[in-house]
């Protein structure tokens, strides 16, 4: 299920709002948890059986790891089981296919024969949302064995946490160690309701408004065949698709903080007006935070990070963002395009804090990095290197010459699309985030947003169906 | 670029404390706040359910007749899917794909796109607005400007897993045009220009200085002919007839071509069909027919998708004079000979002119006679004969070809050309389009048995029978053509009146209405285990449904189908 969708808005969240706030206290973390497994079974109910096995796994783990005498070896025990099985869960669903043609190509390569894959491993869907819960889950384990969390109170308060349905499938990344004393005890008020509820309207009009109609476009530019993409629609393609994936992604995060709020819960931010960067470095400090984070505090730190000299610093940022690319699907093209920023963050640390660049004007920085993610989102768009290489040829004048080039042309430069781009240019780069917003909130603030989450269901009429653009990793 | 950072990005944002907010909303405004935001949740579903039920009450006490049936969502979540399955999945996934053709959601859809076309020239996926009132079919543009059959980019690890057993057309033409030429057919590919390829100008981005062609088009035509299947190309001949002013080539706010370009092509094929030698000796069927002019309007398929209020003056019907042909023997319009050894294998662009469901009949009536004025009738008078005509609108790709497959073979071996006039997007989507506009190349099921392994009874037969299972059909409101028909399967089938049903004939295949004209209809909603009473006719008796689509089973090829226009509940069996 997802949140721009008419089934969660109008019988969903309502009948979810309604049995949470009907149940008594000591039930709310179970009728929560019941709700999110039902959220989560709406794409396929035999994916909860996955979730399920995961949260017990985890919470094993953690009793392994906390129990009263544990020696370092059992802890060690429990956490190796822990990450093991999250990772392998995540491996078998997202990367065996990815591993198997990868490995049939490289022994291509050396005239051997591909590798057999089993039949079955064709059929294997990838459940909705894998890589944030296992990441999730497994986080409790690592913040108990680091001694950085407390346990959670019971199975219940454990399972809610990792099946609750406001972030489940695409995050914010939520650590356990952030939400652990809200799950022992929160305070309900109106005014967070309201506050939890303007936020998610506001979310859920970002979506609708912004979002879907830049994917429009970009879907438009991306699938156009050789020759028919000039330049300027290439560059206007991907920029949309740069506006689509901001909006789309930050939108469910502000639906997501805003639900979370609804039921007692806040959950950390996930974007700062990442357009708004003046060096790559500035923009993963602005851009999915959570994860950022995460792969900072879990694998870039235990790597060494930069406390073992210059060269393994570059190391260590480079493989950190290897896997970034490779997290958000089992293809090569995301491991370039976590290539390209490991590359940038290196290039840019080894320029120092006052790099020959550093005197340029702030907004010519800025563009300079808008241009540079485009570049990047390529790579992230593409369904294959043959059609980045392509796109990225047609974006530097190599596009064009197809007698139906003009066509294309036609359909993505009409004024509504270029009146919808231009609001979102307005909204990244110049608007204040939705945070800082709702920072004060008064009335009208509350019945705008009312207002918006009436226009935006009449618009998402009109658009149809269109899910969010993270759910796939 | 500086990796400095500015004030207010922290450099560990994610262990920075949560934003400073202030709450300055009284109680009793967050309340209501609260109440409103709710009702905006609540009401629709809540007012559909009540007045859904109430319709459902009403319809209990009166026969319904073609009116919508009712379809309580609360209710209907609990009963068997069509496929007659109880599965978990399967019931949410269609109580979604219901709630979001929800009648509520008819009113803002329609008002939103009134008002994007009146202020921004916003067309929505199916119809986009051209200059001058020119409107264009989306998937059309799309399939022209689109990476194409031959250069289509291999699936991602996102993609729809539907999309990886995809087939693009080039592949199973090939194999068709053996399969006949084994059966000692020829065949012949007339894929019909789209609008946007003879008429770019008129959609804007730029000067053309001649008809706009896919880029495959070549080499996918020069595939073809290798292999000995005859490519009649008309798009350089109706740009070049456009230019030279001898008429309009296609109407403005309908996907289709002009009659009058229409008819000289139909000339054109037909000329190809009587250089052949076999033509002159196969004249046995040889008749007459004669013209008559008339004037006929239709709002356009164009403009029926982009689903304006019906309030709307935005568009007006355009006008067409029509030729209707008239076959000398009978008076009548030509009718479809399955002797002939000509076979028209078509789409909508063989019947536009001829169905009235696709525009230009003589009233908005369901039940009106066909025109005869459409490609099928200018082609058997071109050709002074009879020719086996097979076009489904939309589904030229596999379903006509699998008609003419299902066909005994004694009733094949007298074939000696096939023309398959398809419109050429066709040919060029890729999977994902494809799939969205139920185009689907496969290689069909040939029939193998030499004479009828049953004599279907000819007129009406009354019966009763257990539905088992019926064919999924796509939402109507996001499908290009208004009507389509569903197969179903029924067990345990008692005749009541009429003719014995043939001996060995265990269970019989109906197709019924699943929707017309975007609504579903009661014939779609039958529940699979519950007992009906109907009156079935053989198919190919019902001439009104020859060229609507039908949804069917995926892996299943059935050679003997009924048609039944309704369904009574009895009581069990």
């Amino acid at each position: 299920m997802v949140f721009s969708s008419h089934i969660f808005v109008f019988y969903f969240l309502p009948l979810a709002l309604l049995s949470y706030y009907a149940a008594p206290r000591a039930m709310k973390h179970l009728v929560l948890t019941l709700v999110s497994y039902v959220f989560y079974g709406w794409w396929n109910p035999w994916f909860t059986l996955l979730m399920l096995g995961s949260t017990v796994v985890d919470y094993y783990c953690g009793r392994l790891i906390t129990g009263e005498g544990a020696s370092r070896r059992r802890r060690k025990t429990g956490l190796w089981v822990s990450v093991v099985v999250n990772l392998g869960v995540l491996g078998f669903f997202k990367y065996a296919n990815f591993g198997a043609a990868t490995a049939s190509g490289v022994i291509a390569l050396f005239g051997g024969d591909p590798v057999v894959v089993p039949a079955f491993l064709g059929q294997v869907v990838l459940p909705v949302g894998i890589s944030f819960y296992t990441f999730q889950s497994m986080s409790y384990s690592i913040d108990l064995y680091r001694g950085h969390a407390k346990p959670a109170c019971g199975f219940i308060d454990f399972a809610c946490y990792v099946s609750m349905f406001p972030q489940l499938v695409a995050g914010p990344i939520v650590r356990y160690g952030s939400v652990s004393e809200q799950l022992r005890s929160r305070v309900h008020t109106v005014g967070g309701f309201t506050m939890g509820l303007a936020r998610f309207n506001l979310g859920f009009a970002k979506k609708i408004l912004f979002a879907n109609p830049m994917g429009t476009i970009a879907d438009a530019a991306f699938a156009a065949g050789p020759g028919v993409l000039t330049s300027p629609a290439a560059w206007f393609g991907v920029a949309a698709y740069a506006f689509q994936i901001y909006f789309d992604f930050s939108a469910y995060s502000d639906m997501a903080i805003g639900l979370g709020r609804m039921f007692g819960f806040r959950f950390p931010e996930n974007f700062n007006s990442p357009y708004k960067s003046r060096s790559i470095t500035e923009f993963w400090r602005r851009w999915h935070i959570s994860l950022s984070s995460f792969l900072r505090d879990y694998l870039y730190i235990p790597l060494g990070g930069n406390r073992l000299g210059g060269g393994r610093t570059y190391v260590n940022l480079m493989t950190v963002m290897l896997i970034g690319g490779l997290w958000h699907g089992a293809s090569w093209n995301f491991v370039v395009w976590g290539g390209i920023h490991g590359l940038m963050l290196a290039f840019e640390r080894l320029m120092g804090r006052k790099p020959f660049f550093g005197g340029l004007p702030g907004w010519v920085r800025l563009v300079f990095t808008f241009i540079i993610l485009l570049i990047t989102w390529v790579f992230f768009r593409a369904e294959n290197f043959d059609v980045a290489a392509r796109y990225l040829a047609a974006m530097f004048g190599g596009g064009g010459g197809a007698s139906a080039a003009p066509l294309l042309s036609a359909v993505l430069f009409t004024p509504f699309n270029l009146v919808l781009f231009a609001g979102c240019a307005v909204a990244a780069f110049f608007a204040p985030r939705t945070v800082r917003i709702l920072a004060v909130l008064t009335p009208w603030k509350v019945w705008v947003s009312i207002g918006l989450l009436a226009g935006a269901l009449a618009v998402m009429f009109w658009q149809g169906f269109n899910p969010f653009l993270y759910f796939q990793f | 670029m500086s990796a400095e950072l500015p004030e207010n990005v922290p450099a560990d944002p994610y262990h920075d404390p949560f934003e400073p907010e202030e709450i300055r909303i009284g109680g009793l405004a967050a309340w209501m706040a609260v109440v409103a935001f709710l009702f905006v949740c609540v009401a629709p579903p809540v007012w559909r359910n009540v007045t859904q039920w109430r319709l459902a009450v009403a319809q209990a006490d009166q026969s319904a007749g073609d009116e919508e049936p009712a379809w309580v969502p609360v209710v209907e979540f609990w009963k068997d899917q069509t496929d007659g399955r109880f599965t978990l999945p399967g019931q949410l996934r269609e109580f979604n794909s219901d709630l979001e053709d929800a009648p509520f959601t008819d009113p803002p859809r329609r008002a939103i796109q009134e008002f994007l076309t009146a202020n921004l020239h916003q067309g929505n996926a199916k119809t986009v607005l051209g200059r001058d009132g020119w409107l264009f079919f989306g998937p059309a543009v799309g399939a022209l400007t689109g990476a194409g059959p031959v250069s289509a980019p291999a699936l991602g690890p996102a993609s729809d897993p539907k999309l990886k057993n995809w087939e693009p057309a080039l592949p199973v033409i090939r194999r068709y045009a053996a399969e006949l030429r084994q059966r000692g057919i020829e065949l012949v590919l007339i894929p019909v220009p789209v609008k946007p390829m003879i008429l770019p100008d008129d959609l804007g981005g730029g000067t053309f200085d001649g008809a706009v062609t896919h880029r495959d088009a070549a080499k996918f035509r020069g595939e073809l002919e290798a292999v000995g299947v005859i490519v009649l190309d008309f798009t350089d001949a109706l740009r070049a007839r456009r230019g030279s002013g001898k008429g309009a080539v296609f109407l403005r706010q309908d996907t289709h071509w002009h009659p009058r370009a229409m008819e000289w092509v139909a000339r054109e094929v037909a000329e190809q069909v009587k250089s052949r030698p076999w033509f002159s000796e196969s004249r046995g069927g040889a008749r007459e027919y004669n013209f008559k002019e008339t004037d006929r309007g239709s709002m356009g398929d164009l403009v029926e998708k982009l689903d304006l209020p019906a309030s709307s003056g935005l568009f007006h019907p355009e006008r067409v004079p029509l030729r209707q042909v008239v076959d000398s023997g009978t008076g009548g319009r030509p009718q479809s000979d399955a002797d002939s050894p000509v076979v028209l294998l078509g789409d909508s662009f063989v019947n536009v002119f001829d169905d009235p469901k696709l525009g230009f009949g003589e009233s908005k009536s369901d039940d009106q006679d066909r025109i005869g004025a459409g490609f099928a009738q200018h082609l058997a008078a071109a050709l002074g004969m009879p020719v086996d005509v097979i076009a489904k609108n939309g589904k030229a790709a596999t379903e006509v070809r699998q008609d003419l497959a299902n066909r005994h073979r004694e009733d094949i071996r007298q074939k000696k050309i096939v023309l398959w006039v398809i419109a050429s997007r066709d040919l060029f989507y890729t999977p994902g389009p494809a799939l969205e506009n139920g185009v689907v190349w496969k290689d069909v099921t040939w029939r193998q048995s030499e004479r009828p392994e049953f004599v279907l009874p000819k007129g009406s037969i009354l019966v009763e029978a257990t539905l088992d299972r019926s064919a999924p059909y796509p939402s109507p409101k996001k499908v290009n053509y208004p009507d389509s028909l569903y197969q179903t399967v029924w067990k345990d089938v008692k005749v009541i009146e009429g003719e014995a049903l043939p001996a060995g004939m265990g269970e019989i295949v109906v197709e019924f209405w699943a929707f017309r004209k975007r609504r579903v209809v009661a014939t779609g909603r039958l529940e699979s285990g519950s007992r009906y009473r109907f009156a079935i006719r053989p198919k190919f008796d019902v001439s009104e449904i020859e060229s609507s689509q039908v949804s069917g089973f995926d892996d299943e090829n059935y050679f003997d189908v009924f048609f039944a226009e309704s369904a009574e509940p009895v009581a069990g069996p």
